[in-house]
């Protein structure tokens, strides 16, 4: 099979972590999110695959990686959006190569699914999942044959009755021709379902993270992490003979873990990184390349991003903290919030018996945050 | 629902094995398209065309009729699962022209069938079943007399043709080739190396060869043993001219999934598919129902009592039906765990009626029960969805579900098929010994006839909210279905399904007998899922759900809209349509399916394949 793999747009969402770079290298557990979609492309048997970007030199490091597994092809969109990149690949998904969104992490039978449905039925097919809201996707009426009644791109309103297009299609010839015609694939798809054409659903039920904001950084490192059973520590990392390791942890080359930090896993100490004395690591944690944990720090569900600096005595929860930030001594995040109340989203915990709603900060690349501070939930930190 | 086709062409020496033997694996790989009659038309050697078929299941007919004894180089195959009219050995596919010598298996529906079958009929063809099929050999028959060639003929049998179908078609005067044709229904060519190979399906041919061409609505053409001719018609009529070739290049896919990848049809899971193929089963359920109860009814109405049994999800159907007759019916009626059951069955006599529900027909503990109720000298009725399967065969008289095959190991459109089923029963007794009136019948009929629409309405307005449930289901060990009355069968599915799938402990309880014990063990997060079928049950569901609430329960209720005082108690509300309790209790039950479905999904489990459990119990 082929696949065209859509890894262009810095996100929105997400322009704080990645300094204007295509999201879809920011790192989750040691490996960009786009690398991830291209090894479960190489499981599923991809023998192409050509990846529109509108920063193609980004991706150099990545061509010759997978350049080895697979015919792996670059091309620049020459012009911007969803729609642009479609049409860069024009002639590969008029010929039914599986469309995938780069910023959509799923496992690899999500995937299969979608071009086995397709395959079987002939006809386009769209991988949907049932979401409460589907205001930052697609929405997706599907009738009791699975097929497609309408199709709504972004909708403003919530909707019920509706599922999430969940970024990962097969297309053809007449539909990609609409989609260049009308400029758009919401009226594309309408027009040829419309016609009398039919275009299939895939019904995904699993996890699935479209990540556009930093809370599904967070996510992502969630469900990444939920799939590891063992630990795993490379030969070459240092672990003091005080430090207390449980749990699923992966720990890579020439990591350094100090006396007496204690790493409760599932958690991700990346390549050279540095775990101080005293500090606590908790479960869904990801330190990546680099980075360094100061002494007497409390870690819980957060994304240390590469070369990132947490200075001493800090506590950082649920929180994404972008490449080579630094982050003062004595620093605290408050994590417990109301949503709905303050318009933000956040992660759901039942602890005790009780539900909390908890969401930290959001530091970005390069920027610093000053000793002592007080970081409110949902903040993005100001340079 | 569908059926398959296959059809066969190899070169001597290649398939390595008795053709009738491919056909046959073939068709086994399609059985979860349907299973009540199978067939195969094979060109022997000499030229001869040779044609066997029976009703019953794939395994069976191809013991009973030698299938693996016979070889040739070319051949077609069906297996059935019929939707309208009986399956029967001459309803069975191929069906063949006057002369025997053009067979043909089709699946899908020939719509202009009788306009075809008069003409022809005027010409002096002979048709022999009840099928829309058999116009097509006869068809092709009557062009060929006419003086076209067998392919031209073909193509404008073709033409004539209006409907869905998926065709194979085999004529001794062209012995190297199978003519196919496909609209609407799905057909693929396999590309082997020295064989080709056509099917519903690829799963049916996955052992020969992974080079497949998906066809597409409106193509035409034949396959040999070595070479594949497709044509489009690019205009309407039946001109011989309009009929163009297809370019194959770019059309050839290898395919690299497994076979139950592909069966699964863009579904994670056969659960998941199951549940959502629900409207289409119970359309299918409903739509023969009359004809298939009329003598039923009739028993039932001069019963004394009706004893209702089934084993796990059967039972609850069997519990729900038990109700329903007795309060729309008002005939004395109970239903018993087919495993109970010889406690209960021995004072029975004649004049009283045994349903025995069974999705498969061949479970154990109902079959004995149903031996059990004969020799006691009941009335006993199977309700199954397999077609001739041993609780039928031993029955005096059977209702079919017409579900299609169910492969998840959880009940799902089985359960809400034969529910369906009970409550138009018990509509038709009470309307027949007068307990309601032809006006309400009607309006019950009514609903229950809506209820595949109300069942995909259901499915899409709320799987997003039981997946979120599921994420916090997840984390929970125990959990309560809480209901009364009607709603009561439902809890007692809603639990199960739980229980069997995503291994959380679920108990289902009357609610109003919740007091005396279970809520013991309700504290603070423990899920409550509270059940009304009918409106009277508001004010009494409603103080239950405030005892949870006060214990800090996680309360979540499936009600109709118009109980809006238990849709606002509760945490977590699935709001249903208003509905007349025939329907609801039908339509209910999808909720909890799909809470069960996402909640083992959550946790890393297989729905399809829980442990320690099998499809079909045929041991005691």
């Amino acid at each position: 099979m082929r696949a065209v793999v859509l890894a262009g747009g810095s996100g929105k969402g997400l322009m704080p972590l990645t300094g204007g770079k295509p999201k879809v290298l920011l790192r989750v557990c040691g490996e960009a999110v786009v690398e991830r979609v291209l090894r479960n492309l190489v499981s599923i048997g991809a023998k192409k695959v050509t990846l529109i970007t509108d920063k193609p030199s980004e991706f150099e490091d990545i061509t010759v990686r997978f350049g080895r597994l697979l015919e792996f092809e670059v091309r620049k969109q020459s012009s911007g959006g969803i729609v642009g990149a479609i049409l860069e690949a024009k002639d590969e998904l008029s010929n039914g190569a599986l469309l995938v969104y780069g910023d959509t992490l799923v496992s690899a039978e999500a995937y299969e699914m979608t071009y086995v449905a397709a395959t079987e039925y002939g006809v386009p097919t769209l991988m949907v999942v049932p979401e409460e809201d589907v205001r930052f996707y697609g929405a997706v009426f599907v009738d009791s044959q699975g097929f497609i009644k309408h199709f709504k791109e972004a909708p403003r309103e919530r909707i019920e009755g509706a599922y999430a297009f969940g970024g990962i299609a097969v297309l053809n010839k007449e539909l990609v021709n609409l989609i260049e015609r009308n400029e758009s694939i919401e009226s594309a798809i309408n027009e040829y379902v419309a016609s009398g054409n039919a275009v299939k659903t895939a019904l995904w039920s699993d996890w699935w993270v479209d990540v556009g904001y930093p809370i599904n950084l967070l996510e992502a490192v969630y469900y990444v992490m939920m799939g590891w059973k063992t630990m795993r520590v490379a030969s070459s990392a240092k672990i003091a003979s005080t430090a207390v390791i449980e749990g699923p942890v992966v720990i890579e080359d020439d990591v350094i873990i100090d006396h007496y930090a204690v790493i409760r896993g599932p958690a991700y100490i990346g390549r050279g990184a540095l775990v101080g004395a005293h500090t606590f690591i908790r479960p869904y944690t990801d330190v990546e390349a680099g980075a360094v944990v100061s002494s007497y720090s409390e870690v819980v569900w957060s994304l240390i991003g590469r070369g990132a600096t947490i200075g001493r005595n800090t506590f950082l929860g649920y929180s994404v903290v972008g490449d080579g930030a630094t982050v003062g001594p004595g620093t605290l995040t408050k994590l417990i919030t109301k949503p709905e109340e303050v318009g933000i989203k956040a992660i759901k915990v039942v602890k005790r018996r009780k539900e909390w709603y908890k969401i930290g900060c959001t530091v970005p690349v390069g920027s610093k945050v000053p000793e002592l501070s007080v970081l409110e939930p949902g903040e993005i930190v100001k340079d | 629902m569908a059926c398959g086709i296959v059809g066969v062409v190899a070169k001597e020496g290649v398939l390595r094995k008795p053709l009738g033997r491919v056909i046959r694996e073939s068709l086994k790989k399609l059985e979860y398209r349907g299973y009540d009659s199978v067939g195969f038309a094979i060109l022997t050697r000499d030229g001869r065309l040779i044609v066997r078929k029976s009703r019953g299941m794939i395994d069976n007919v191809s013991a009973k009729l030698g299938f693996d004894s016979f070889d040739g180089l070319v051949g077609i195959g069906h297996t059935r699962w019929a939707t309208h009219g009986k399956p029967s050995d001459v309803n069975a596919h191929p069906h063949v022209d006057c002369s025997g010598t053009i067979a043909v298996v089709h699946n899908g529906i020939i719509e202009n069938y009788e306009e075809i079958r008069a003409e022809l009929t005027r010409l002096g063809h002979r048709f022999i079943s009840g099928t829309d099929t058999e116009v097509i050999p006869h068809l092709m028959e009557e062009f060929k007399r006419q003086g076209a060639n067998p392919y031209e003929a073909f193509k404008k049998t073709v033409s004539r043709l209006k409907g869905a179908y998926a065709l194979a078609v085999i004529d001794v005067s062209t012995p190297d080739r199978i003519y196919f044709a496909r609209s609407t229904s799905p057909l693929v060519v396999g590309l082997g190396n020295g064989a080709n190979f056509l099917a519903s399906d690829i799963p049916a041919f996955l052992e020969f060869t992974r080079k497949v061409i998906v066809l597409r609505d409106g193509e035409v053409g034949y396959v040999t043993a070595d070479n594949v001719v497709i044509e489009y018609r690019s205009g309407a009529g039946s001109s011989e001219a309009l009929w163009a070739p297809i370019n194959l290049t770019g059309r050839v896919r290898v395919v690299e999934w497994t076979a139950e990848m592909a069966m699964k049809g863009g579904y994670p899971h056969f659960m998941l598919k199951e549940i959502h193929e629900q409207p289409n089963a119970l359309a299918s359920t409903l739509a023969g129902i009359e004809d298939q109860v009329t003598d039923v009814v009739k028993a039932l109405s001069k019963a004394e009592s009706v004893v209702i049994v089934g084993a796990g999800t059967s039972f609850h159907a069997s519990y729900l039906g038990s109700l329903l007759m007795s309060n729309l019916a008002r005939k004395r009626s109970v239903a018993i765990i087919s495993s109970e059951a010889r406690w209960h069955l021995r004072s029975l006599g004649e004049g009283d009626a045994v349903i025995a529900v069974s999705q498969s027909g061949e479970t154990i503990d109902t079959l004995l029960a149903v031996r059990e109720a004969k020799a006691a000298g009941a009335l006993t009725i199977a309700l199954s969805n397999v077609v001739d399967s041993a609780i039928p065969r031993e029955s005096h008289m059977t209702i079919y579900t017409r579900a299609g095959p169910e492969i998840g190991v959880a009940a799902t459109k089985t359960f809400t098929t034969q529910v369906a089923v009970l409550s138009y029963l018990a509509v038709k007794v009470a309307e027949r010994v007068g307990a309601i009136s032809a006006r309400e019948a009607s309006e019950y009929v009514a609903a229950l006839r809506k209820v595949p629409e109300t069942a995909a309405t259901i499915i899409a307005m709320h799987e997003a909210k039981a997946r979120a449930v599921a994420r916090r289901m997840a984390e929970r060990t125990n959990a309560f279905y809480l209901g009364r009355g009607y709603s009561l069968p439902i809890a007692m599915e809603g639990a199960l399904k739980l229980k069997e799938i995503a291994y959380v402990h679920a108990e289902a309880y009357p609610a109003g007998e919740s007091k005396h014990g279970p809520i013991a063990l309700v504290e603070e997060n423990f899920p409550v899922l509270f059940t009304a079928v009918g409106r009277d049950d508001g004010g009494m569901i409603r103080s239950n759900i405030e005892e949870m609430k006060a214990r800090l329960a996680w309360t979540l209720a499936v009600a109709p809209e118009s109980l809006k005082e238990v849709l606002r108690a509760v945490d977590v509300a699935f709001k249903m349509p208003d509905l007349p309790e025939v329907a609801a209790v039908v339509a209910y039950v999808i909720p909890y399916q799909l809470i069960a479905y996402y909640t083992a999904v959550r946790k890393g489990h297989d729905p399809d394949k829980p442990r320690n459990l099998a499809k079909t119990v045929t041991v005691v």
